[in-house]
Parts: structure tokens; C-alpha cells; sequence
């Protein structure tokens, strides 16, 4: 679906690359949380993805970026716009119309949909994204995390074959982003959409994601299914990023050889990993594990 | 300033009415009170506005519009005051300066006008969404839809560029910059410099919007309407009205 052949890029005004060596493939169906500390260069990955670069940003363009088996350098701005839905990371600049509902409907008018497509599309993107009550209310009056939901609301009406979006609950509250994630899920698993998704919220990622990548000076420095990325807890927390507290829990489980399986990504599997524990389930293991030492 | 401009959600009739009609009824009555010179006929005019403000009940709003336009008026009947010479002179303000009939009645013909005439623009925006009034520019006016999209985007950046303009200020104040004054000369200069960084910061959120514009589609190709907006008989009443008041702002003259 997405595959970045050894892409580096570096913008005009800048010396450094923003990003370098950049190898990857996501195929169509996954749900991608892309992590890392600011600067790293994970709105410049989203931005090679939907055709902002080399379109809109300009500058030295290393490798190729193919979308849907097309390479972004040759479609446009336009025709990627119809694979691929972004969000981007400033709520308020990015909406363009004064009434929430039209900012929706932009998108569907753009594409040409017939109205009562239109109609169905839009009840359906506000309800997913909890905001029908804001139909009418204008976006200047929004609070920051309503502005969040709205343009949110406005890449899903579109339903793209690939969402992307950047920090998109930054400004929200702790059940607001979870609220985000549950739907993003579900059009991950109803519709088969690709979501690749930048979050800081490392908790949210572990819990919803199938596949993490973690950036650092323009690199992916980790990829892989999310226990796998979990488990280099000390290399993540060393680029500050502060594990899921599960995490934690089971690494000091661990070191103190109570537990050896796979590492729980949230406080569901947690809890049955420490009930297995009092239960004695790992017990026979710690003690082979210490008579092998 | 935000207020003028903004659309009211409502549902009074003035509401449903034809954009294109409303279009036409804020420019017809702005050409109409700029023909005329009957104190009586921008009377009427602008009682009417109010009457309209009153029944689609945005008349608090429309109040604060007529209130601006008040202040500006006085400034531009004080200087047309003291600039007409001619007539029967009253007394006089200054030594030389006098203030005469002619001059009153001009000078207050001035205010009515610019009053009658833009107050009806603004109501026509409180009182139409900014999606039907882009319709009516590309449907019925046949204006290419990019550039009627660039003028109701300038009106969508009012509110964002004047909430900007006050995290400014507030940020200036929060340093210890006196920002509040009513001294308008000292004004202009405690407003000056922050427009620097409200054109920095507009130049920013424009360029993200143009990127966000892009991604969702913008000007690919023919471009759909999700609402039909029909003519109704009261469409019909009110393109009649509109001729009346333009016929009879040329009669009276
Ligand atoms: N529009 C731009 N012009 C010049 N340099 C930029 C621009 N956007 C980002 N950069 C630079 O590219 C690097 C990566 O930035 P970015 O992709 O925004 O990181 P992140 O989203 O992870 O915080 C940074 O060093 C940043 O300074
Ligand atoms: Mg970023």
C-alpha cells in the first residue's frame, strides 16, 4: 500500500535532513503509531505520504515514496487526495470553513458526490467522531480539542483507502483521544482503512496499534508489532518517552524472574499476567530459570 | 469587528431565503442609498434593516453594527460640518470655521448615507451561510469557484486573525506593555508592532490551509452542491421590493 524506498529529505531553507534512509512498507489494513521526540522528523514521513512533499513543501527529494503502487512525485496534490486523507497537526488553520457542517461537506463537494451521498456521509463521519451536536455551531467558536474532532470528521467523510494524521489529539482530553482511537480502530477493522497515525500518547499507541515505529533524528530507529518495540523499554525511555505503565510493571516482573511471557499492552492483560503470578503459574519456570544460573 | 461579519444560525424566513436574492437586496440597496439625497429615503432604509434585524432576530447584533457605524458617521459629519462653508451660518466653532445649514444637512445626508448603505451588507451576512452564499456566486453569478472561495475565506480568517490579536495583546500586557488606551493616536502606536507577528503567524496558518485545501481535493475537477437552493413565492416578494426601493430612490433622487 505504502512503501518508502531509501527516501531522505531535506527542505529548502534547512542544511540537515529532516529525514534519511527511510525504508519501509506498510500494507493495506495496518494501524500504524509513529513515535518519537519532536524534531525527528515524523510530520515530514506523514507529509511524503499524502503528496505535501514534494508538492506543497519543497526541497532535496532522495528515493521514492509509492502510494497505492503510483509514485507521489508523478501524481499530484489531487489525485493522492483521493487515496489518502490526512490531518494535520494545527486544528485551526486547517479548516476552511466558518460552520462545522460545511467544513465536512468541503471534501465530499470537492469529489463530486451527489447530495444525499453527501448528506449520509457527513451524519455518519459526525457521529463517529461524537461531535453531532456541533453540526451547526460555527468553528470559530470551537475549544481547541472540538476543532480536533472536526477535522477528524472531515478526513473520515472522505473515506480514504489511507488516513494519516498528525498528533490529532493533542488538544484533547484523556477520554476524548481514546474516544478518537476506538473509532479510528473501528475503521481500521469495518473498512479495512489504513491508518498510519503520530501520537505522543504512548498508552493509547500500545493499546490500539498492531505495528509501532519509533523516529529519532530522521530515522525510524524501531518498527515492528508493538510488544516487540515495547520490550526496548530502556532505549525509549532514553528518547523520553515514557513507557505505558504495564510496561514498566512487567519489565520489574521480569527482573525480578517473575514473569517471562510476552509483555501486556494494557490493564486488562496486566491484571490476568498478575493474577496468573499469585496464582503460582510461573512459578516452576523462575525455579529452572534460577537452577540454570 | 468578528461579530459585523458572522453568519447567526436561524430559521426566521430571511434565513431561507434565496442567497442570490439577499445578494442582490445588500447591493441594490448599498447603489440605491448611495443615488440618493432624501434624508427621508435612507430613513427608511435603515429603518427597514432594523425591521429585518428585528424579525429574523439577530437585532442585538445588528445593534452593535449600527452603534460602529454611528461613530464613524459623527467623524465623517464632523469634517464635512467643517469643510462647508456655504449657507446660512449657524455660529462658529472656530474663528473662520462656521457651521451653516448647508453644512448640517449634508453632513448629516453623509452619515445616513454610509449608514443605510453598509449596514444591509452586514446583515446579509449574519443572515446567510457562507456555503450557500458561495452557490450563489458560482451557480447563479457564474463566478469562477476560486476566486468567490478566496473572498469568503477572507471572512472565515476574521475571527481566527482577531483571536490572534488578542493573545497578543494579552501577551503583551502580561510583559507590562500598557495596551489599554483611548488616547486613538497613542492606539495606533501600541497596535502597530504587534501586526508583525499577526502577519508572520497569518503567512503560517494561510500556508497550512493552502496544504490542507490540496489534500482534500480542492479545484480537481467539477465540483458538486449538497443543497438545491430553489425560488419560492417570497423570493419572488422580495426581488419585487428590491426594484420598488431602487425605483424609488431614483424617483425621489
Ligand atoms: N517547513 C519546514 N521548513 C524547514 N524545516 C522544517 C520544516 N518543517 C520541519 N522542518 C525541520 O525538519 C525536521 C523534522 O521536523 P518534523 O518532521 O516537523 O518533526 P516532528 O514532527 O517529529 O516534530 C526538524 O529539524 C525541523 O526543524
Ligand atoms: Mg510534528
Amino acid at each position: 500500500m505504502i512503501r518508502f524506498n531509501n527516501v531522505s529529505f531535506s527542505y529548502d531553507n534547512c542544511e540537515e535532513l529532516a529525514v534519511s534512509n527511510i525504508h519501509a512498507h506498510i500494507d493495506r489494513g495496518e494501524f500504524v503509531g509513529i513515535i518519537g521526540p519532536s524534531g525527528a522528523g515524523k510530520s515530514t514521513l506523514v507529509n511524503l505520504i499524502n503528496g505535501v512533499i514534494p508538492h506543497h513543501l519543497k526541497g532535496d527529494f532522495y528515493g521514492e515514496v509509492l502510494v497505492c503502487g503510483k509514485d507521489t512525485v508523478e501524481s499530484s496534490c489531487g489525485e493522492i487526495s483521493h487515496h489518502v486523507g490526512s490531518v494535520f497537526q494545527d486544528p485551526e488553520s486547517q479548516m476552511v470553513s466558518t460552520v462545522v457542517e460545511d467544513e465536512i461537506a468541503f471534501g465530499l463537494e470537492n469529489f463530486n458526490l451527489p447530495a444525499d451521498e453527501i448528506e449520509n456521509r457527513m451524519t455518519d463521519a459526525l457521529k463517529m467522531a461524537g461531535i453531532e451536536h456541533l453540526r451547526h455551531e460555527s468553528t470559530a467558536a470551537l475549544s481547541g480539542g472540538q476543532k480536533q474532532r472536526v477535522t477528524i470528521a472531515a478526513a473520515i467523510a472522505l473515506r480514504p483507502k489511507i488516513l494519516v494524521l498528525d498528533e490529532p489529539t493533542s488538544e484533547l482530553d484523556p477520554q476524548g483521544s481514546r474516544q478518537v482511537f476506538k473509532t479510528l480502530k473501528r475503521l481500521n477493522q469495518e473498512y479495512g482503512m489504513t491508518i498510519l497515525i503520530v501520537e505522543q500518547k504512548v498508552m493509547l499507541l500500545s493499546e490500539f496499534c498492531s505495528r509501532l515505529m519509533v523516529m529519532e533524528r530522521g530515522r525510524i530507529i524501531m518498527d515492528g508489532p508493538v510488544r516487540q518495540v515495547l520490550e526496548h523499554h530502556d532505549k525509549l525511555l532514553e528518547l523520553g518517552i515514557n513507557c505505558p505503565r504495564v510496561v514498566t510493571l512487567t519489565k520489574l516482573l521480569k527482573n525480578a524472574s517473575l514473569y517471562f511471557g510476552e509483555f501486556p499492552v494494557d490493564v486488562n492483560e496486566a491484571e490476568s499476567v498478575i493474577r496468573r503470578i499469585m496464582e503460582g503459574a510461573y512459578d516452576q519456570y523462575s525455579e529452572s530459570d534460577l537452577s540454570l544460573q | 469587528m468578528k461579530q459585523m461579519l458572522e453568519y447567526v444560525h436561524g430559521n426566521s424566513i430571511f434565513h431561507r431565503l434565496n442567497p442570490l436574492i439577499k445578494l442582490i437586496w445588500a447591493f441594490v440597496t448599498c447603489v440605491a442609498c448611495f443615488i440618493s439625497s432624501s434624508h427621508l429615503f435612507l430613513l427608511g432604509v435603515l429603518l427597514m434593516t432594523i425591521v429585518i434585524a428585528g424579525i429574523s432576530g439577530v437585532l442585538g447584533r445588528a445593534m452593535g453594527v449600527f452603534k460602529a457605524l454611528l461613530v464613524l458617521g459623527l467623524f465623517l459629519m464632523l469634517f464635512q460640518l467643517l469643510f462647508t462653508p456655504h449657507g446660512r451660518v449657524y455660529f462658529y466653532i472656530l474663528p473662520g470655521v462656521p457651521v451653516t445649514d448647508l453644512g448640517l444637512s449634508f453632513s448629516l445626508l453623509l452619515m445616513l448615507k454610509m449608514m443605510a448603505a453598509l449596514s444591509p451588507l452586514s446583515l446579509m451576512l449574519m443572515l446567510t451561510p457562507m456555503n450557500e452564499l458561495l452557490t450563489a456566486m458560482t451557480h447563479n453569478l457564474r463566478v469562477p469557484y476560486r476566486y468567490a472561495f478566496v473572498v469568503v475565506t477572507a471572512l472565515r480568517f476574521i475571527p481566527t486573525f482577531s483571536q490572534e490579536m488578542d493573545q497578543i495583546m494579552q501577551a503583551q500586557r502580561s510583559r507590562g506593555h500598557e495596551t489599554d488606551t483611548r488616547n486613538p493616536f497613542k492606539k495606533v502606536r501600541v497596535i502597530l508592532p504587534m501586526c508583525i507577528p499577526l502577519l508572520i503567524s497569518s503567512v503560517r496558518r494561510v500556508e497550512t490551509m493552502a496544504i490542507s485545501l490540496e489534500t482534500r481535493g480542492f479545484c480537481t475537477g467539477p465540483r458538486s452542491c449538497r443543497k438545491k437552493l430553489g425560488f419560492t413565492l417570497f423570493d419572488l416578494l422580495a426581488i419585487i421590493i428590491v426594484v420598488a426601493v431602487l425605483l424609488l430612490s431614483i424617483a425621489i433622487g
